[in-house]
């Protein structure tokens, strides 16, 4: 592995030596009024019409020739900066950007434009929604969620009504790898999946790939999810928050050495549980009151930066996240509660101008507890997953002409499958099962961003990974090459190949993000997954550049797709392997996707065409290919976000889809059984995902209103779920009736098939400030 | 209180002014604006009441169009070991089917649409180089189930059957005068019984399976609730071998008068499968609710059960709870009859009574 490293290292390097002799400017470019580094943002030579993009810290490097040069700095949703440099020698130079909130409405015009930057990149499939947006648009229950607002983008299907699973261009919900400053998140969701483990305070910016993975991500067949926390704000102290109808936020943050040290905690906490409790309270005197029982969730997430020096940046950030459902009536005692633990240590350093170290230490635990006594009785049972990685990324800007990236991880997993304990307390019981498994995956990757030409520019690159359990090592290339060829000055051609692999595997055939879902591990029985993606497309402006329009068509082969058994005995089983059935799928579609960025009205229209298939032999012939539920042909998404003016905006999102498939019954059988005990009437299932649902569609709006105390900021976020109060499908099953026939006998009278909704139309509002 | 009155003054300096008794300092929207923001916002939260106020119900009726429907034999045979108490013959095995057609949701059912009628069903095992092939005989009951009154899905129901001897009926012995002794039906560990189905209509099903051995119940103990003054069991018993093994254990009220029925429920308390993967090869143990009374005599019969029945149940029971649950996962029936759906297995058991005093 070490050798192709090397090899890899050696051809993407060799020739650029010759480049020595050129001048470089590089430094930060950060946001004015927090002193936060802006990822993604351009840095624009206009004599040579290239330039760079900050890395994930803020960080850029352009290597020129001598001379006298103008620089233009852009990011979306800040004003843009010009500046003029006479180039002699290697300059570090930071430049501070102003939010374009903090200006008047006529100046956003002048914003950035980032449809120009997705024209010139070599990137596919991958979309970025600023969290200003995101904190605009309208929301369940009056929770910002960032894991919803992906929802609303083209080629990412929602999961069930309201919840924040997703499935992208046909891949599984296990197949998103989810990074929380550089840990993986196993489990993303609060309460069942309704909300998301993100608070939206907290968060700086995410992006999500969707197809195209550059060569530092890997570990996930179908999309990648990275979230950064914000860093704290390094000029002054601020505290903001919210009080919303199932929740409350606070986030504090500030310099703690000016300009050197800053730092950031945020909390966010449900609050149904101290009325329900405070009710309990009051019915205690009632022995037949049986009482609600207790159920919350919190966050807190605290982040902490020291600059030592121009070169040296530190980093420590955590998150915590817990759920707690707990039922106490004496003797019975039950309690559930599950949750994440992330801690992440970077530290960046500068080699020189041209050469960026991003070294990253991780940890992240999921784990679950259900823990039930009954008189003299305990029982528990649990499952986790635990990880420690460390990760080496370096960035090398030889010249305007190359963006290498190449660098290597490790990470080491404890999979704890299955904890079982039950136990009496006068010893006539004891139990316990604890069947823990370990598993380590590296790899190592470089590539390269290269300006062939002026049209022609292509991202060539490899990922090398492997995977080991109990000494046997998976070993699989994972090529990724992307080209993008302009043609005229406003539009770009764009082709991707990808390959991916996945060591871990998600335990669930619950069709939802359950808490006690398990994570698996690649084993000799259970092969890596792998999938190959090709995508092509287009990039154009249009109506003066302020309309972004992309075209995206791709296919996607996989392989090593893990599902279950049917009737699969998930929940307790030490021995999981023999539950999985192993097959493969494939996926193709086009999504288009109409942005506009800039102006009063922002937004985008997303439409998608899509299909995906699996097959897996031990299925009942002749179905063993079958659509997965996610298979949905058309979606259709618009969202818009109108400032109408300073202090009011409004929004809206728009979500149309062909129905979700589920499972329905062909026929039923009457059994009997060895007694009476078991039921009768027994649905016959024959082919998976046989039924088409109803089409899915949902209106949202919201309205922003800001006010202007005498000191800080607040505003009130109203949100409208639903609007159109239309029944959407959650799911379908039928209803029996039954009537005694002539002499006595029950039969099935009558089936009726029942569509169940989950939500109607929901208002809330959030009352969120900032001082 | 002081702190309380304290942290609200706080709290209204966070809260912006009531746009409505005092004007916004000027940022940009004329005085027209902020009356039209009030206005906007009443009519958000009256125009959002009122909708809820009607909002319909969360399920509704709609018209499925499921794929087509064939029917297909459904089947349900059993052998077993008689009641030692009831039958003092050895190694005896009893053969109770039942046979029928799956049905479409859509299509009225009856009994002779539901029941696969004058179909020839035969069990038959090898043994000593013979074969012994036993014809079951159709509609002859063998349980205590009111033929005039049949209630096909509130009471056992078997149309086809294979006699031992005698059988006990209610609390009266039937002895079957045209069974002999050639006709009986042995079983020992490891011997493989087929069934064999024609309906004489084009279908037909077979299936195999092998005897078990069986296992004895070492103890059955209870533990007392003084909450609710109530007990459960706890049931031990070795494990049948070091390979994975399956049971069934179910546990009922023998003494329940039809005014306890009512007011306990089902006499039969539980009915459970589990395998030994815990704890393989040692001594097992199964403990449960609190759902008995003192004086209850209450018994505990175990089943040593093949994987094909066990995973048959699984699925049974998936299937049944996958409708209506959107956490459920669907499964088809593990069934082991080639031409049919369901299962042909043994049921080898025993049973201890226990009485809580």
């Amino acid at each position: 592995m070490k050798k192709y490293f090397l090899i890899a290292i050696l051809l993407l390097t060799c020739h650029y030596i010759h480049a020595q002799d050129k001048i470089t400017i590089s430094g930060y470019v950060r946001d004015k009024s927090s002193g936060e580094n802006l990822t993604g943002a351009a840095v624009s030579v206009v004599e040579t019409k290239n330039g760079a993009i900050t890395n994930d810290f803020g960080y850029y490097s352009i290597t020129l020739p001598a001379g006298y040069y103008h620089l233009k700095i852009s990011y979306i949703g800040f004003m843009e900066e010009k500046d003029s440099l006479k180039l002699a020698k290697n300059i570090r130079k930071d430049y501070l950007l102003s939010s374009s909130s903090d200006k008047q409405l006529n100046e956003v015009t002048d914003n950035a434009n980032s449809g120009r930057q997705q024209v010139e990149k070599t990137q596919m499939g991958k979309i970025e929604v600023s969290m200003e947006d995101v904190k605009k648009l309208p929301v369940l229950f009056g929770e910002v969620d960032i894991l919803k607002t992906l929802q609303l983008l083209p080629g990412v299907q929602g999961g069930s009504e309201g919840t924040t699973g997703f499935y992208v261009r046909g891949g599984g919900p296990d197949q998103n790898l989810i990074l929380l400053d550089g840990a993986t998140v196993y489990n993303a969701s609060h309460l069942f999946g309704f909300f998301s483990v993100f608070n939206g305070d907290a968060v700086k910016n995410f992006e999500l790939y969707k197809g195209g993975y550059p060569a530092n991500y890997g570990g996930r067949l179908s999309s990648v999810i990275d979230v950064n926390l914000k860093e704290g704000n390094s000029n002054k102290f601020s505290t903001e928050g919210g009080i919303g109808l199932i929740s409350s936020r606070l986030l504090f943050q500030g310099p703690l050495i000016k300009n050197k040290c800053s730092f950031i905690i945020s909390a966010r906490r449900t609050y149904v549980d101290l009325f329900t409790k405070a009710y309990n309270k009051s019915q205690a005197s009632d022995p037949t009151y049986n009482p609600i029982p207790d159920y919350y969730f919190y966050d807190l997430n605290a982040k902490i930066n020291y600059t030592i020096d121009s070169s040296n940046r530190l980093y420590l950030s955590g998150y915590f996240g817990r759920d707690v459902f707990g039922y106490n009536r004496s003797p019975f005692n039950f309690s559930f509660d599950w949750g994440n633990a992330t801690g992440t240590a970077r530290w960046n350093h500068l080699f020189g101008p041209k050469l960026f170290l991003n070294s990253t230490a991780t940890y992240t635990n999921y784990q679950y507890t259900i823990g039930s006594t009954a008189d003299i009785f305990s029982f528990s049972v649990g499952s986790s997953i635990q990880d420690w990685a460390l990760k080496e990324e370096f960035d090398y800007t030889p010249n305007v002409a190359h963006a290498i990236k190449f660098g290597g991880d490790f990470t080491y997993h404890t999979f704890g499958v299955g904890r079982f304990q039950l136990n009496s307390s006068d010893n006539s019981l004891n139990f316990h099962n604890n069947n823990t498994l370990f598993g380590a995956d590296e790899a190592i990757y470089a590539s390269d961003d290269w300006q062939v030409s002026e049209p022609l520019k292509i991202n060539y690159g490899a990922r090398l990974s492997a995977f080991n359990y109990k000494g046997n090592n998976s070993v699989n290339p994972e090529p990724r090459v992307a080209a993008r060829y302009k043609l005229g000055d406003v539009t770009s051609w764009k082709l991707s190949y990808t390959r991916m692999s996945q060591y871990v595997h998600l335990v669930s055939n619950s069709g939802a993000s359950l808490p006690t879902d398990v994570w698996y591990p690649t084993t000799r029985i259970v092969k890596p997954q792998k999938a190959d993606q090709i995508a092509t497309g287009f990039t154009t402006l249009i109506f003066g550049d302020k309309i972004t329009v992309t075209d995206e068509v791709y296919y996607k082969w996989l392989y090593n797709q893990v599902d279950f058994k049917d009737g699969a005995q998930l929940f307790l089983n030490p021995n999981l392997e023999q539950e999985f059935i192993f097959g493969k799928g494939w996926s193709y579609g086009n999504e288009l996707l109409i942005q506009k960025s800039e102006g009063r009205l922002t937004g985008w229209i997303g439409y998608t065409l899509a299909w995906s298939y699996r097959h897996f032999d031990s299925l009942l012939a002749p179905y063993q290919t079958i659509k997965p539920k996610y298979d949905v042909r058309n979606d259709i998404k618009v969202v818009a976000i109108y400032e109408i003016n300073k202090r009011l905006s409004f929004s809206m999102s728009f979500i149309y889809n062909t129905g979700t498939l589920t499972t329905m019954p062909i026929g039923y059988a009457a059994v009997q059984g060895i007694d009476y005990s078991r039921n009768n009437i027994v649905p016959v299932y024959q082919e998976r995902d046989n039924y088409r649902m109803p089409y899915y569609m949902r209106l949202d709006l919201g309205l922003v209103w800001k006010f202007h105390p005498k000191w800080g900021s607040s505003d009130l976020s109203f949100s409208i779920y639903n609007a159109l109060n239309r029944r959407n499908p959650y799911f379908i099953y039928i209803e029996t009736t039954y009537a005694k026939q002539p002499g006595g006998l029950t039969l099935p009278a009558q089936n009726t098939g029942q569509l169940v909704s989950l939500f109607p139309i929901i208002p809330s509002v959030t009352y969120n400030f900032k001082f | 209180m002081k702190f309380k009155i304290n942290t609200f003054i706080r709290f209204r300096q966070l809260l912006p002014p009531n746009p409505l008794k005092k004007p916004l300092r000027p940022s940009g929207t004329s005085p027209k604006n902020r009356g039209g923001v009030a206005l906007l916002a009443s009519i958000f939260f009256i125009g959002t009441m009122l909708i809820i106020s009607s909002c319909r119900k969360l399920q509704q009726e709609i018209p499925l169009n499921l794929p087509p429907f064939k029917s297909q034999l459904a089947v349900e045979c059993y052998l077993g070991n008689p009641d030692p108490t009831e039958c003092a013959l050895n190694n005896l095995v009893g053969v109770q089917a039942a046979i029928s057609n799956t049905q479409d949701y859509f299509a009225p059912v009856n009994l002779n649409s539901l029941q696969v009628k004058g179909a020839d069903v035969t069990v038959s095992y090898d043994s000593a180089g013979k074969t012994y092939t036993f014809r079951l005989d159709e509609n002859l009951l063998i349980n205590n189930c009111d033929t005039s009154n049949i209630k096909l899905f509130n009471y056992k129901y078997f149309n086809y059957s294979f006699s031992l001897d005698s059988v006990k009926i209610g609390t009266t012995y039937i002895h079957y005068p045209n069974i002999t002794t050639k006709k009986r039906m042995f079983f020992h560990t490891g011997l493989v019984y087929t069934l064999s189905i024609d309906d004489h209509n084009g279908r037909v099903a077979t299936s195999t399976t092998q005897w078990l051995d069986t296992v004895s119940i070492n103890s059955i103990s209870t533990t007392f609730s003084a909450r609710d003054t109530t007990y459960n069991l706890i049931v031990k018993w070795n494990d049948a071998s070091y390979n994975l093994d399956y049971y069934r254990m179910q546990a009922r009220i023998l003494n329940m008068d039809s005014a306890s029925v009512v007011k306990r429920g089902h006499p039969l308390k539980q009915d459970v499968t589990f395998t030994d993967a815990i704890n393989n090869g040692g001594e097992l143990v199964i403990g449960g609710p609190y759902r008995y009374k003192q004086g209850d005599s209450i018994e505990v019969k175990m089943f040593h059960i093949r994987k094909e029945y066990y995973d048959y149940l699984r699925t049974v029971g998936a299937a049944v709870n996958s409708l209506g649950n959107p956490f459920g996962q669907p499964a088809t029936i593990a069934s082991n009859v080639t031409g049919g759906l369901g299962i042909f297995t043994v049921l080898p058991w025993t049973k201890k009574i226990i009485v809580i005093k």
